[in-house]
């Protein structure tokens, strides 16, 4: 399939040339559809410190079709879901936004710049958005109090 | 001796150039092809061929008002260039030079007066070896397209008998240089050569061949049209961005040649195109269907025609352009003709329609068999639904959400309730079936004192088809129109008998008669539209204010899914088809007075101050009025009466 030769040709420059703050790693050598990535809070975020886990899931048809990310570390914001799931809603992760030649390296440069700059108008977490929208410095604290409970 | 020499030496010399140069050192001539690719690409007009031949002027030419062609072009023949150089060259005499192109396509003057060239360059340089002076005279020349948009036209006219052979070089040549080149494919990350990529006609964003033939392969065989677009992740945004004059997705789509040409299977390519037209029919809310119900296909209309058999020859604009274009002087004529139709019944012949598959003759407003023009017939009674299209319309009234834009029955399986219609591409809300803005729909869930406020999320598994009753199903959005007909239908019970009586009164005279009657009865309605209306917009006021209101749970679907009365028996299904069929009629009629693309079915919100509240209602009150005086007039219109149809017919 020439979706493998694609995603080992990404995962080599990634490992070489990895996005900012990011390193990634194969969950199981034997398997390339499954990354994980681990992502250091931008600074000058209330994120800043912590390390995140992310797992990034490669369709079977990949890059024909968006790769699936979660947040297997919990964080605090309004983009990603508060649950086991820990999803993101990026546009350009959407089924019909996706185009082939994106590739993990720009949706993990997306997700950084997310994470620098919640977008509460596109939120998952409507609470938190509000939070955001209104009383920042109380979303700020809880956002660090989380990183220290479970992003150290 | 010395003089043959120094010619010799000149013709090699030009040989270490141009290694291609064809050189004859008995004779001492030479020849030479230059190509020639103006910088700017040339303007050629091609006028048909007696004009050129008679040797009349371009103006004289263009007033007989033939069909002329103006075509720009980068690359060209070459010009050939033969060259004899005689024993008193370079010295005493210039070099002889004869210039040709090939296909003649450049005039004779002109050619004449480049190789005069050599002999001004000759005398200009004092009489030395000016050969390499003058090719370079000559390409630079080639360069700036022989200053052929110097002349009184303009541009080079030619016969347009050229055309072909010109057009022909310019795209091959264009392909050899193509297929010469390198180019990173974006989608295997691999360089490939230019023989196995493709360039997109419109953009010019190039991949490889192998990735172009998966991916489009695959989404035509998955059905998504709206993905076989150019894959470059920045293309076709820069118009998005410019606001207003976005343009919608489906307008990407690639042309069939272009499948074609990435050696896409003729199968395929065809099940593309099919599924392109069979989309934007059934996007198309005046499309007519088959009454057989063995068949059903859409009837013959002229403005989405049959696919030709060779595809190859399918139109280049796709009718794309053509199709948005007309959408706005369509709903002009529209309006002309409601407008026409209150002075004059609508143009019998406007009832025939023929399905384009089965070649039926049917009536669009009763949908039997076709009954000539002169007889007066009435829209079908969805009281007379069978039980399957009964189970049909209760599926899709209890599972589904319409597209406000082509009323499309949408089911949501899992998710947001942000819904994208697979059919024309419309945002809109689930829970509501509101319009939202494609550039931030979730403002929609995010504004305080609307009805979906923090709904983003419900039902987020679908209702699985799962009744509504036990709590976990979702009614549909059309529960809101179902509110309506309940309440409509109350009022409905006491005033058909009343009004029955009052049709019936001077007896069946004549169809006339009866129809005045009708028209009679659609004036008494006028007041229980109103009422109507205002029922769920008070039944919702009641509920907490929004404000309070944390996320529902999926139990409190504030939206009776099935009203109670429903159940309880005195009126089936059927009659609740005619209720929605009504409260629907009344939405489109309300929809124009809103402008051109409402918010449709906008339910009523909750949380207004009750005087505000009552202001509001007052002037609902009035609009209703307005519109259902409208409507009374529009009894005879057809095409109201059409749409109305389309919101029943089972698909």
């Amino acid at each position: 399939m020439a979706g493998n030769k694609r995603i080992m040709k990404e995962l080599a420059e990634v490992r070489t040339n990895p996005p900012p703050g990011c390193t990634v790693t194969l969950a199981d050598e034997n398997d390339m559809g499954t990354w994980d990535a681990v992502m250091d809070g931008p600074p000058d975020s209330p994120y800043t410190g912590g390390h995140y886990k992310i797992q990034i899931t490669l369709p079977k048809e990949y890059p024909f079709k968006p790769p699936q990310l979660s947040f297997k570390t919990k964080i605090y914001h309004p983009n990603v879901s508060n649950d086991d799931r820990g999803a993101m809603c990026l546009g350009m992760l959407r089924p019909d936004e996706w185009k082939p030649p994106n590739k993990i390296a720009d949706v993990l440069r997306l997700v950084r710049s997310v994470l620098a700059a919640p977008q509460p108008d596109d939120a998952v977490e409507q609470g938190i958005a509000d939070q955001f929208k209104n009383d920042r410095k109380s979303f700020d604290k809880v956002a660090k109090e989380w990183v220290g409970r479970y992003a150290k | 001796m010395e003089d043959t020499d120094e010619r010799v030496e000149e013709l090699q010399t030009l040989a270490a150039i141009y290694p291609e140069m064809v050189i004859d050192y008995e004779q001492l001539s030479a020849t030479l092809e230059l190509a020639v690719t103006p910088t700017t690409p040339l303007l050629i007009r091609f006028v048909p061929e007696k004009a050129a031949q008679r040797g009349e002027s371009y103006a004289q030419a263009a007033v007989s008002a033939h069909v002329e062609r103006d075509v720009r072009l980068s690359h060209l023949p070459t010009l050939k260039l033969e060259m004899s150089l005689p024993s008193t060259y370079p010295a005493d005499a210039p070099p002889k030079m004869h210039l040709t192109t090939g296909n003649d396509w450049l005039p004779k003057k002109k050619l004449v007066d480049l190789a005069e060239g050599s002999a001004r360059l000759w005398e200009e340089y004092g009489g030395c070896q000016i050969l390499f002076a003058y090719i370079d005279f000559l390409q630079q020349a080639a360069e700036r397209g022989f200053d052929l948009d110097q002349t009184s036209e303009g541009c080079l006219v030619l016969p347009e008998m050229k055309e072909k052979l010109l057009v022909a070089f310019d795209k091959a040549t264009e392909l050899a240089i193509f297929n010469e080149g390198h180019y990173d494919c974006g989608i295997c990350l691999e360089p490939k050569k230019g023989l196995a990529c493709y360039k997109m006609k419109r953009c010019g964003h190039v991949f490889c061949l192998q990735c172009l033939q998966d991916f489009y392969n695959n989404a035509i065989t998955e059905g998504d049209v709206a993905g076989v677009t150019c894959l470059d992740p920045t293309c076709g945004k820069e118009t998005n961005a410019n606001g207003r004059k976005r343009k919608r997705k489906s307008d990407r789509t690639l042309n069939p040649r272009e499948l074609l040409a990435m050696h896409i299977d003729e199968p395929k390519v065809r099940r593309y195109v099919e599924m392109k037209r069979k989309k934007k029919l059934e996007a198309d809310k005046s499309t007519v269907y088959c009454p057989r119900s063995w068949c059903q296909g859409p009837a013959k209309s002229a403005k989405y025609p049959p696919l030709p058999a060779d595809l190859t020859t399918y139109p280049v604009d796709d009718g794309e352009e053509s199709a948005s274009s007309e959408s706005e002087p369509d709903s002009l004529s529209s309006k002309h003709d409601s407008a026409r139709s209150i002075t004059e019944p609508p143009n019998p012949g406007d009832r025939l329609a023929i399905c384009e598959k089965c070649t039926l003759a049917f009536c669009k407003v009763c949908f039997m068999g076709w009954h000539g023009d002169f007889l007066r017939c009435r829209p079908r009674d969805p009281s007379q639904l069978s039980a399957e299209e009964k189970a049909s319309y209760d599926y899709i009234r209890l599972h589904t959400s319409p597209c406000p834009t082509c009323s499309s029955p949408t089911q949501k399986t899992m998710g947001c309730n942000h819904m994208n219609c697979f059919q024309c591409g419309t945002h809109f809300c689930y829970l509501c079936s509101a319009w939202l803005m494609p550039d931030n729909p979730y403002i929609h869930y995010n504004s305080l004192g609307t009805d979906c406020y923090q709904r983003l999320w419900e039902l987020e598994e679908g209702d699985n088809g799962q009744a509504p009753l036990d709590g976990r199903g979702f009614g549909g959005a059309r529960a809101v129109e179902q509110a309506v007909g309940v309440a409509q239908a109350e009022q409905e019970e006491e005033d058909v008998g009343r009004v029955a009586v009052v049709a019936r009164a001077p007896g069946r005279l004549d169809p006339l008669v009866e129809d005045l009657g009708r028209v009679r009865l659609d004036g008494d309605e006028v007041p229980i539209a109103a009422r109507a209306h205002v029922v769920p917009q008070a039944r919702v006021a009641v509920g907490p204010p929004a404000g309070e209101r944390v996320r529902r749970p999926r139990a409190q679907n504030p939206f009776h899914a099935r009203p109670d009365n429903v159940n309880n028996g005195n009126a089936g299904a059927a009659n609740a088809v005619r209720r929605h069929e009504r409260a629907a009629r009344q939405h489109q009629a309300q929809a124009p007075a809103r402008g051109p693309r409402p918010p449709a079915a906008q339910p009523p919100r909750a949380g207004l101050v009750p005087d505000e509240q009552a202001l509001r209602q007052q002037a609902e009150l009035q609009r209703f009025l307005h519109m259902a005086m409208a409507d009374e007039e529009e009894g005879w219109d057809s095409d109201g009466l059409d749409e109305d149809d389309g919101l029943f017919v089972i698909r």
